[in-house]
């Protein structure tokens, strides 16, 4: 230390550059680092989402889910696999153990989806997903324009849109949803098919072998080379309307005698309304580990460049901006960040009362965060709430260092005159050289272990405590490198009077103490009094895992009855916006998504809609606060009965689901075999919640309630007509949703070519299915119900499972009381009053899941702490008593930060948990910063009371000082109101009342212990 | 994750209020495993808050539209006027076409060849020889009744002059139709033996026939054992069905439609045009937009307005009119005999009506 003290102080002019290096690289490295709302707490996730038309989800779970997860299962390092099977469509997700590569992930998944891709039914499509997370719907927007249709809007949107913006980099996905799809449509007259002795699948078949370009080969011709190839790729209406096809009889017929030629759209999955009016959108889904905020700056870029070249009276209506969220969240915590280094600056004066001191020490708050983004960039740490907000915890702790070591240089320099100025301050840097790296270290033990945290809390709190360790190293390595170099130049020899505030509080905290010490047991008992005081208040503390961040916009989440028809949701959607937007003035726009969109990346049923609610400027709103803008929302949701309806946010939503597969503070999930039995007892399970205090929202998933009609071909007529399913499958989905025989490519833009009945012809109730002809071999036709037995059944209409287990989900949110409680008593409740099937079991997740296992974190990681601190106690001390006093010092500590929480009605969470475990590092700092002036000037004094009086008076400016800089820094935090400030909230509330608690114990109670514990041994 | 719902302030009031509306659903649930139905099906106005309400009043109709069937512009089985091939081997230059309205006597086909030559050969022979024969049978006739010939010869001249009549007369039929000979190219024009839709046949035996007007009908296919239609129209022509035929050809009947004479000229589909018809069928139906009807443990209903209240009443679906927009604005004819005539029925939010029916809505 002594040898690098000296280059310090020798090479001033170099440090000083170097300085000025650092400070120009940070700045360069804060303008690259990735800014976003949070730190990427996804796990490693692949998705397959796979379409398999008219299957329905008992089908589907059989035929494709059941296989492909038998597959997967094999994948070494996998933490769930979930699967969500509804009507045509399944998704199954599998998430990796923490610190699997992503890629390896997906290549693992998609081999095994290859290998058993061969052995799944005809017909189905898809496959991965694109590598993006649950967070990645960054950018949404709708698409109105009054001179469209919908299926022109939806058109510009899938053929001009979405291919310029999939070339913005980071850029996953472009979804598009809503309007319809147009197809170039042949409506096969049957009759006429008859007529020509062709069946539907000999006219599929021709038309799929000659709507094709084959590749042949290359011929030498000559010295050349010339390649063949054969065309038939039909290029528009008219080529497909010429093609031609044999008869039976041997002539030849175009496909337009056969049938009607026009334009169709695709069956809908899903549909979008804008303010109660239906319209067409597309979401932007970003890349993993892209910097959202150049993402979406780039698609704003493309859109604005894009948005002149739109036809007449267009117009791109944004409805979701991830970069509003992250700008506000960012400027949340900046402004945090800037009041605090004000107040701390400004205790520095007031503590101080040295300018120039106060200056140097000042400027290692700037130094020590430079240098830490430039840590975080090299990292590859984003700038985030959690990473700027560790940044702003640790700015109170930051100056500690720089204090110690200029308050040692002034005093030094006053009792050290006679030497060179430069050799002053290296004595008095290097005196204090040791308690300042113990000190940092002290701090970054107790933060480090929130570096190993797992789950979504190690996520969110990892980034936070390396920034704070970034900084404690910054602010170390400043304070013994830098600040001398500064000192030399800007602190004055000259001595300082002690400024009159502290002379004033050192004399009134002087004769306090001596009270103190003259009566021991009465403030003793009243310090033990306010700690009983204070472990009665923690079990009136609520608990929750994580204070709920306010995203600023809503979403609404809507289910329906589950055999609902698209129109009929849409037009109830409708209903609703028009209401909402009439009665709220609060909210600026709607747009609400019912069902999936084509690559079901969402794959939501059309009963369920979610609605996004952009709102008003706060400044504009009627309501005093968001709580009782969603009272007012829910008011008129209650108007609207046998419609569920929940409340969430974008980010909250799709973080809950990537969680636990569901939203809700607790979900409790039944496992078992059979879907009836699952839905009776989860209805159960939803009664009984629903008793439990506290709960609200309960929600049980609809997974029963899909009716199919089943058709069965009677086998003595199948044989004697040589009938197979597979035709008539064909032959009813002709008349259903149509067949797809293939695409019509021009340009870049690809129409889907569907044989397709006419609307009029379209299925629509059972009779028209029991009538429908089907055409014989004799030349003669029969009804369906002729040949096919039909008949209605009632199925499952949804199929979750987990790790190969199919289950039931009933979920509930959690009001006016802590979650583990809740829990408790619900599980009770259970316990006595559900009777399980044989072989079905329960198991609970949702926030208490993520609650358990952070309460089981965080009991593995405090003992670890306190072991840590312990050995570095009684290192210092080599006394186990005395290292025991110290810790006796936590408990003190903590009580304030308990009694802050009660007071101020926030929840004990992982953040409020987080600054508990900061607060043991001040209270042990302190201690020791007391204990070993104690020890220091123990031969100074020969009445205990003497020594213990004056050693602590000596010690409460830098303790005064330490707490309030952290207490200071931290109030911004506790104080602020922006998004993003309620995660760091509990946090800072916690620090500082146990800054208040810890500071009065370590300046009364700690003096007084000491005294009375070495009481025996001091010489007299 | 917690980023969690905690916007929720719900009282002990939204608790009861959930518990109940979960009791309703197990007591739904259980009825869904049972057949009896649910006996109060109906829900009261007053608990369906600010849904926006909108009816339509069920008026009842004589008859439906079903399923669209295929026909044939067909004559009627045999009544034709066929005009026989006596001409087997001969050049044939058709002056009408096929299916064509003629008049009567009007031209058809010219016929030219060798076989025109021997044919009318043939007749003038067998001409002079029925006169020979005709004129001996005469002579010999009144002999036989002065009893100069016997039984014997009069009956071998009785028999040639009637074989020689025949053959003639076979001859003369085909050659009625004849409205120009032509020697110097050997070529005969045959006419249309009465005013009709002429059927090329041109085989063996036929060369072609001729059918009245009248004799022109739709003809189609009926499942066996469904519902006779009364009526069956296209492109705003409609024509009555006359009779469904009495034997079935497996899983099908074939029924006629009354012939299209008195149709207006747009309708006068060719012979043998196949069109898509709607069959209507007599029966009292009521005509309700597709929104109205709601599907609920297996059967279909729609929600019929009763005093204060609405009522689950089950109905079949049995047709549905043509659907005007791509968003499928669609009316359904139903029937049922526990809807009431000029009631109203519930058009609009039936799916909130029915999903708070079943115990759904709120938090």
């Amino acid at each position: 230390m002594a040898a690098i003290l000296r280059f310090v102080l020798t090479q001033r002019v170099f440090i000083l550059a170097l300085t000025a290096l650092v400070l120009a690289l940070a700045v360069q490295a804060w303008q690259r680092l990735p800014i976003d709302a949070f730190p990427d707490i996804s796990p490693t996730q692949a998705k397959l989402i796979i379409r398999a038309p008219g299957m329905t989800a008992a089908e589907i779970e059989a035929q494709i889910t059941q296989p492909i997860e038998t597959e997967l299962l094999g994948i070494p390092n996998q933490a769930i696999l979930r699967s969500t099977t509804k009507y045509g469509i399944t998704s199954i997700t599998i998430d990796f153990a923490e610190g699997v590569d992503i890629y390896w992930a997906r290549q693992q998944v998609s081999e095994r989806l290859s290998g058993v891709w061969g052995s799944l039914p005809e017909g189905i499509d898809g496959g991965l997903a694109p590598m993006s997370t649950p967070l990645s719907e960054i950018f949404m927007l709708s698409y109105s324009n009054p001179n469209l249709t919908l299926a022109e809007r939806r058109h510009l949107l899938d053929w001009q849109v979405r291919p310029l913006l999939r070339t913005v980099p980071g850029v996953a996905e472009v979804t598009t949803m809503g309007g319809f799809v147009t197809t170039l449509q042949f409506t096969p007259d049957l009759g006429r098919l008859q007529q020509a002795g062709i069946s539907l699948a000999q006219l599929v078949e021709w038309l799929q072998q000659n709507h094709l370009n084959g590749s042949v080969g290359r011929i030498d011709n000559g010295s050349t080379s010339l390649i063949l190839r054969t065309e038939g790729k039909l290029a528009d209406q008219y080529d497909l309307a010429q093609l031609k096809l044999p008869t039976a009889t041997g002539e030849t017929i175009t496909l337009a005698q056969l049938g009607e030629i026009s334009n169709g759209y695709l069956p809908r999955f899903g549909g979008v309304t804008h303010n109660g009016e239906e319209t067409a959108q597309a979401m932007i889904i970003a890349l993993k580990d892209t910097n959202t905020n150049e993402v979406v700056a780039a698609v704003k870029a493309q859109l604005a460049q894009l948005e002149p070249t739109l036809p007449a009276g267009s117009e791109l209506n944004v409805f979701y901006d991830r970069a509003d969220l992250i700008s506000t969240a960012v400027s949340t915590i900046i402004e945090a960040l800037l009041a605090a280094v004000l107040l701390v600056i400004l205790i520095l004066f007031i503590f101080l009362a040295d300018v120039r001191a106060a200056l140097v020490v000042a400027l290692s708050i700037p130094l020590a965060v430079a240098i830490t983004f430039l840590a975080m960039d090299q990292v590859g740490l984003t700038a985030n709430l959690m990473s700027l907000g560790g940044i702003v915890i640790a700015i109170g702790m930051l100056v500690d260092a720089a204090v110690v070591v200029v308050e040692n240089i002034v005093t030094q320099s006053q009792k050290q005159a006679y030497l060179p100025r430069a050799h002053r301050i290296y004595r008095a840097t290097l005196a204090v050289a040791q308690p300042v790296i113990s000190g940092t270290a002290i701090v970054i033990i107790v933060f480090a272990p929130l570096l190993f945290l797992s789950g979504l809390e190690g996520k969110l709190f990892s980034p936070v405590a390396q920034t704070i360790v970034f900084a404690m190293l910054a602010s170390m390595l400043v304070a013994l490198t830098v600040i001398p170099v500064l000192a030399v130049t800007l602190i004055s020899a000259k001595p300082k009077p002690t400024p009159h505030l502290i002379q004033w509080l050192i004399a009134h905290y002087q004769r306090l103490l001596a009270r103190v010490i003259q009566r021991p047991a009465a403030w003793l008992i009243s310090a033990v009094g306010l700690l009983a005081v204070a472990a009665v208040a923690i079990s009136f503390t609520g608990k929750t895992f994580m204070p709920v961040m306010d995203e600023g916009d809503l979403i609404v989440q809507l289910e329906k009855h589950p055999s609902i028809n698209l129109t009929e949701s849409l037009a109830l959607d409708a209903q609703l916006e028009q209401r909402l937007l009439a009665d709220i003035p609060e909210i600026k726009q709607i747009v609400a998504r019912i069902g999936s969109d084509e690559l079901g990346m969402d794959a939501m049923g059309l009963n369920e809609t979610d609605m996004f609610i952009q709102l008003q400027p706060r400044d504009t709103w009627q309501v005093s606060d968001k709580a009782a803008l969603i009272d007012a929302i829910r008011k008129v949701l209650l108007d609207y009965p046998g419609i569920n309806f929940n409340f969430t946010q974008p980010i909250q939503m799709r973080v809950a689901e990537m969680l636990t597969g569901s939203s809700g503070d607790v979900a409790i999930k039944v496992f078992g075999d059979d879907i009836s039995t699952l839905s009776s007892t989860a209805q159960k399970i939803a009664e009984i919640t629903t008793g439990v205090a506290g709960s609200v929202d309960v929600q049980t998933t609809l997974i029963d309630g899909g009716e199919y009609i089943n058709i069965r071909l009677r086998p003595d007529v199948a044989a004697r007509y040589h009938l197979t399913t597979a035709e008539l499958s064909r032959l009813i989905r002709l008349f259903v949703d149509g067949l797809h025989v293939g695409d019509v490519i021009h340009g870049r833009i690809k129409t889907p070519l569907v044989f397709a009945a006419s609307n009029n012809s379209k299925l629509s109730y059972l009779q028209q299915l029991k009538d429908l002809p089907v055409s014989l071999p004799d030349g003669n036709w029969a009804p369906l119900s002729a040949l096919a037995t039909i008949s209605s059944d009632e199925g499952p209409s949804l199929i979750e499972r987990e790790n190969s287990s199919r289950f039931a989900v009933v979920t509930t949110n959690v009001s006016d009381r802590d979650v583990v409680s809740f829990v408790e008593e619900l599980q009770q409740q259970l316990a006595r009053e559900l009777q399980l099937p044989s072989g079905y079991y329960l198991n609970f997740g949702g926030e208490f899941e993520n609650q358990a296992r952070a309460t089981n974190n965080l009991l593995t990681i405090v003992p670890v702490v306190l072991l840590v601190i312990g050995l570095i106690l009684f290192a210092t001390f080599r006394s186990l008593a005395v290292a025991g006093l110290v810790f006796a010092n936590i408990p003190f500590a903590l009580m304030g930060g308990v009694l802050a929480l009660f007071i101020t009605g926030e929840y004990l969470s992982v953040p409020a948990s987080v600054g508990f475990i900061a607060l043991l590092g001040v209270a042990v700092l302190n201690g020791v910063v007391m204990l070993t002036h104690f020890q220091a000037i123990e031969h100074q004094h020969e009445q205990l009371e003497q020594l213990v009086i004056v050693g602590a008076s000596d010690r409460l400016r830098a303790i005064l000082m330490t707490a309030t800089t952290a207490m200071l820094g931290l109030f911004p935090l506790a104080l602020a109101t922006g998004p993003g400030a309620e995660i760091q909230r509990p946090l800072a509330i916690v620090v500082i009342g146990g800054l208040v608690t810890a500071t009065f114990t370590t300046l009364f109670i700690l003096p007084l212990m000491y005294k009375l514990l070495r009481g025996r041994h001091v010489r007299v | 994750m917690s980023l969690i719902n905690r916007f929720n302030n719900q009282g002990y009031q939204h608790q009861q209020a959930a518990c109940l509306k979960l009791c309703r659903v197990a007591v739904l649930l259980l009825a869904v495993t049972t057949t009896t139905q649910v006996a109060a099906d109906q829900v009261e106005l007053s608990e369906l808050g600010q849904l926006s309400l909108s009816y339509h009043q069920v008026t009842p109709q004589s008859h439906y539209t079903g399923a669209a069937l295929t026909a044939r512009v067909t004559n009627f089985v045999q009544s034709g006027y066929p005009v026989a091939n006596m001409l087997e081997v001969s050049q044939q230059q058709w002056l009408v076409q096929q299916g064509q309205q003629v008049t009567h006597k009007q031209p058809v086909v010219q016929l030219s060849g060798d076989a025109v030559e021997h044919f009318l050969t043939e007749y003038n022979a067998q001409q002079q020889q029925l006169e020979v024969v005709a004129q001996r049978y005469q002579s010999n006739q009144q002999l036989f009744q002065k009893q100069a010939i016997s039984a014997a010869q009069w009956q071998e001249i009785s028999a040639a002059y009637h074989s020689t009549l025949l053959a003639f007369e076979h001859l003369d039929h085909f050659y009625q139709h004849i409205v120009q000979i032509n020697k110097a190219n050997n070529s005969i024009t045959l006419a249309a033996p009465q005013a009709g839709h002429i059927d090329i046949v041109a085989n063996q035996t036929i060369l072609f026939s001729v059918s009245a007007a009248a004799t022109s009908r739709l003809r189609g296919q009926l499942a066996t054992f469904s519902k006779q239609p009364t009526s069956v129209s296209w492109q705003q022509c409609e024509l009555a069905i006359d009779y469904v035929e009495q034997t079935s050809q497996g899983f099908t009947q074939t029924w006629w439609s009354i012939p299209l004479t008195d149709l207006p000229a747009h309708c006068q589909a060719p012979l043998g045009s196949q069109l898509s018809v709607t069959p209507h069928y007599q029966q009292t139906v009521f005509n309700v937009p597709a929104s109205s009807i709601i599907r609920h443990q297996q059967q279909t209903y729609v929600w019929q307005l009763v005093q204060q209240a609405l009522v689950l009443v089950p109905v079949d679906i049995i047709g549905k009119q043509a659907m005007n927009t791509a968003n499928g604005a669609a009316y359904l004819q139903i029937t049922s005999t526990q809807l009431a005539p000029n009631s109203q029925v519930l058009q609009q939010s039936v799916g909130a009506v029915y999903g708070h029916f079943i115990g759904l809505g709120g938090e």
